[in-house]
């Protein structure tokens, strides 16, 4: 440990996305050094809350993301049969969705361009391959940004992990001070008494 | 029975004497056992298998979800196969359902069969994989700690 640093540091310097990384317990006794091992213990705890909570905010986005996926490949679908059909002459036979639980019938002409839903009320006529490129490039973005989430959610992991296995053997170390100190008045107080029948006795 | 400090994960390291007070019932835990100095590798090693055991558990759910696909795919191919009607079959594409003729959907019925199937098995030898990293791991901490680490589910 620096002398730099008086109290015991709980992270070190920062990992991806500005997650700072847990330090690694070498030897616990070291660690705590004059600091109250109690205040260490409720700090590491403090940390690990801390950890558990972006945890759980990364695996909403996660999840967010995830369920995104399947959508846009849907999207994908669509447009790859609608460029299939280009060549058939009799319109397309559909029921779609016209609220929960109604379905309309609609009749689709073979068409050059489709609808795209670009969000904020905005929705924009594409030409079909240039719709089905578009929808590719969301999708890689999407499964990219999925994968970084991903690497990110295993190094928030890693953090947590080692915080709890830090924030255990703060505890432990605690247990064995205790139990040291215990021993010590225990033998100390036999000594006296000790002490005490040798003086009654002569 | 000792005290877990980790109800969220997979790994426990063992919190010595906590519930002495909670429960006078149970022995005192051993105070006299020294800690096993935890190394730089170790937490490593425990990193490694909380994370396999999370990526694994995630698979398995995956698997499951592919496999009840796989199924209803099962399902609409033999339903496909003994309708009567001609033209009466609907294929679901997105939120709509768009009508095919019948060679139409059993052919994207197979289509999608055969892809399922594959990423089943991807998934599959995935998980395999991450199980065998677990055991190695399992293996070489229960001998590293015994008593002190708990890596069951």
């Amino acid at each position: 440990m620096t002398t730099r640093h008086r109290y015991p540091r709980l992270t070190d310097a920062e990992g991806p996305k500005q997650i700072p990384k847990a330090v690694f317990i070498e030897d616990v006794e070291d660690y705590i050094g004059p600091a109250n091992p109690l205040e260490v213990h409720r700090n590491l705890n403090e940390l690990l809350q801390k950890y558990r909570f972006m945890e759980e905010e990364f695996g909403k986005k996660q999840r967010a993301l995830q369920e995104k996926l399947p959508e846009i490949k849907e999207a994908i679908t669509v447009i790859k049969f609608l460029k299939d059909r280009r060549g058939h002459d009799e319109p397309l036979e559909t029921h779609y969705q016209l609220a929960d639980c109604i379905y309309a019938e609609a009749s689709v002409p073979p068409t050059e361009t489709v609808c795209l839903w670009l969000g904020a009320n905005v929705m924009l006529e594409y030409p079909l391959d240039d719709a089905l490129a578009l929808l590719e490039q969301n999708l890689n973005t999407a499964a990219a940004s999925l994968k970084d989430l991903g690497d990110d959610l295993d190094f928030l992991r890693d953090q947590r992990t080692t915080t709890e296995v830090n924030v255990a053997r703060v505890h432990n170390h605690m247990v064995h001070i205790k139990a040291k100190v215990l021993a010590q008045a225990q033998t100390q107080a036999q000594s006296t008494r000790a002490e005490a029948t040798d003086g009654a006795n002569n | 029975m000792p005290f877990l400090c980790k109800p969220s994960s997979h790994c426990k390291i063992r919190i010595e004497g906590r519930n002495q007070r909670e429960n006078s019932a149970h022995p005192p835990c051993s105070l006299t056992m020294s800690e096993e100095a935890v190394s730089a590798e170790d937490q490593d090693r425990i990193n490694t298998f909380n994370k396999a055991n999370i990526h694994n558990n995630e698979l398995l759910a995956k698997i499951e979800a592919k496999k009840k696909s796989l199924q209803d795919l099962e399902d609409a191919s033999e339903e496909a196969m003994i309708t009567m009607e001609a033209d009466a079959l609907m294929l679901r594409v997105g939120e709509c359902f768009i009508r095919l003729p019948e060679d139409a959907i059993s052919e994207h019925i197979e289509c999608e069969k055969g892809r399922l199937s594959a990423e089943l098995e991807h998934l599959r030898a995935e998980s395999d994989r991450l199980r065998e990293q677990m055991d190695q791991l399992k293996a070489t901490l229960y001998a590293r700690f015994g008593q002190q680490i708990n890596l069951e589910p």
